[in-house]
């Protein structure tokens, strides 16, 4: 007997920031995982990570855009997500970003305005210069750190006084065009060394205030990389990497308590899978979801710099070899099958 | 969305700060006491009211245990 499609399987993908990744740890390189998943579900929550590409992009209403300390929370079950139409982008600039490079900045934000039509505005800057440093932690995996982050603050409070309801940051990052580290990214084999600081950068404005938030850096135009690797090479399309961040904003949900009434609102306990790299399960949206009984399927052809895994961290898992069977599994869950079903040997319960 | 009065005079001094923390092997639920210990962690690097802004899981041990790297919001106060 037929029957109509099945009801969506809210699913979280995370593809945790800056551990070199080997799919979705550079320039949106998750985006082709994250809209497969996003048909198998019908409706993913994923992270700017995976979503943005620079000047590349890809807008799907059944994708929740959602920055790293709120997805934390999200699946914590300590906030929920009311999917608006649109958000009102506000612009927060670095005042280290020299007036050529802001100008750029600007330009893309009219641009978005113009060609996509988005609601965007107004554009502060900070009363001081950020200072972004960038770090390697024991682990290899990048972070890094502001001088100033109450200037950040203050500057993000401004623009939602003046009527923003989301906010995209673009900070002044250093410029290191011969550092080893950056060639290695470039042509495939190295960390995203500023995904670390850009994550820092949206937690502490999503942490403090609430609000949908994403950072795109501002960077001087590399010289041409003959070996420039696929994955990179989104971030060498234009002047700046904003295009995608507003892209995402514009459509990110709402952040509201858990216990928020009306349709549509999205809750962490309404989650029916996470995905997550093999060997990357460490982070807290994983563990919380693990806490939940939520299913948590493995990714093993997705292998990054840790090897943090089900066995190290005692959690029961549906592995598979790569996306495509992730959105295999999620739709099986979907359709209320059982995955072990799927499988071969199929043990008897008789015993 | 307003800011809630979040303005230059009433933000206290704000600072970020690593966090590289090994969590030994323990009963009980692994959230709970990687949270714990991070709370602790936080208060002991950046003062009273610091709290973790990102961590995860980095390595894991069959004798240290788990090791925890990340950032703490601190909020001027010396350790």
């Amino acid at each position: 007997m037929s029957s109509a499609a099945a009801p969506p399987l809210p699913t979280l993908l995370v593809i945790p920031t800056g551990v070199g990744c080997a799919i979705g740890g550079y320039a949106g390189d998750g985006l082709p995982a994250a809209r497969l998943l996003a048909a198998a579900s019908d409706c993913l929550v994923t992270h700017p990570n995976v979503m943005n590409g620079a000047s590349l992009y890809w807008s799907d209403r059944r994708i929740h855009y959602l920055e790293g300390w709120s997805l934390d929370r999200f699946a914590a079950g300590e906030l929920a997500l009311r999917p608006r139409p649109w958000q009102r982008v506000g612009l927060l600039l670095d005042a280290g970003i020299e007036p050529e490079l802001r100008q750029r900045q600007l330009q893309a934000f009219d641009a978005c305005r113009a060609t996509l039509g988005l609601p965007l505005g107004p554009v502060v800057d900070t009363d001081l210069p950020l200072e972004v440093s960038l770090l390697l932690g024991p682990s290899g995996s990048s972070w890094g750190t502001l001088v100033r982050p109450d200037a950040l603050l203050r500057a993000a409070a401004r623009l939602l006084d003046a009527g923003a309801t989301a906010i995209a940051v673009v900070v002044r990052f250093p410029d290191d065009p011969e550092s080893p580290a950056l060639a290695a990214y470039r042509q495939g084999t190295g960390v995203d060394g500023l995904a670390g600081a850009e994550a820092v950068i949206s937690h502490l404005i999503s942490q403090r205030f609430g609000v949908p938030c994403a950072h795109a850096p501002a960077l001087l135009p590399l010289p041409l990389d003959e070996r420039l690797d696929p994955r990179a090479a989104a971030e060498e399309l234009g002047h700046t990497f904003l295009p995608c961040v507003l892209v995402g904003l514009s459509r990110a949900p709402d952040l509201v308590a858990p216990t928020a009434a009306g349709a549509g609102v999205l809750r962490g306990e309404d989650l029916g899978a996470v995905v997550a790299p093999a060997g990357a399960l460490g982070g807290e949206a994983v563990l919380a979801c693990a806490e939940r009984g939520v299913p948590i399927i493995s990714v093993e052809g997705n292998p990054s710099l840790l090897q943090v895994d089900a066995t190290a961290l005692q959690l029961p898992v549906l592995p598979v070899n790569g996306y495509a069977e992730a959105a295999g599994l999620v739709l099986a869950l979907r359709e209320g099958l059982d995955p072990a079903a799927l499988q071969r040997p199929l043990l008897s319960l008789a015993g | 969305m307003k800011s809630a009065g979040y303005s230059a005079s009433d933000a206290p001094p704000l600072r970020l700060l690593p966090l590289d923390l090994w969590v030994p092997p323990a009963p009980g639920p692994l959230l709970h006491r990687l949270r714990l210990a991070l709370a602790g962690e936080a208060r002991l690097l950046g003062g009273p009211q610091a709290v973790p802004l990102r961590w995860a899981v980095t390595a894991a041990d069959p004798e240290r245990g788990l090791r925890l790297e990340g950032v703490v919001l601190g909020n001027g106060a010396e350790s």
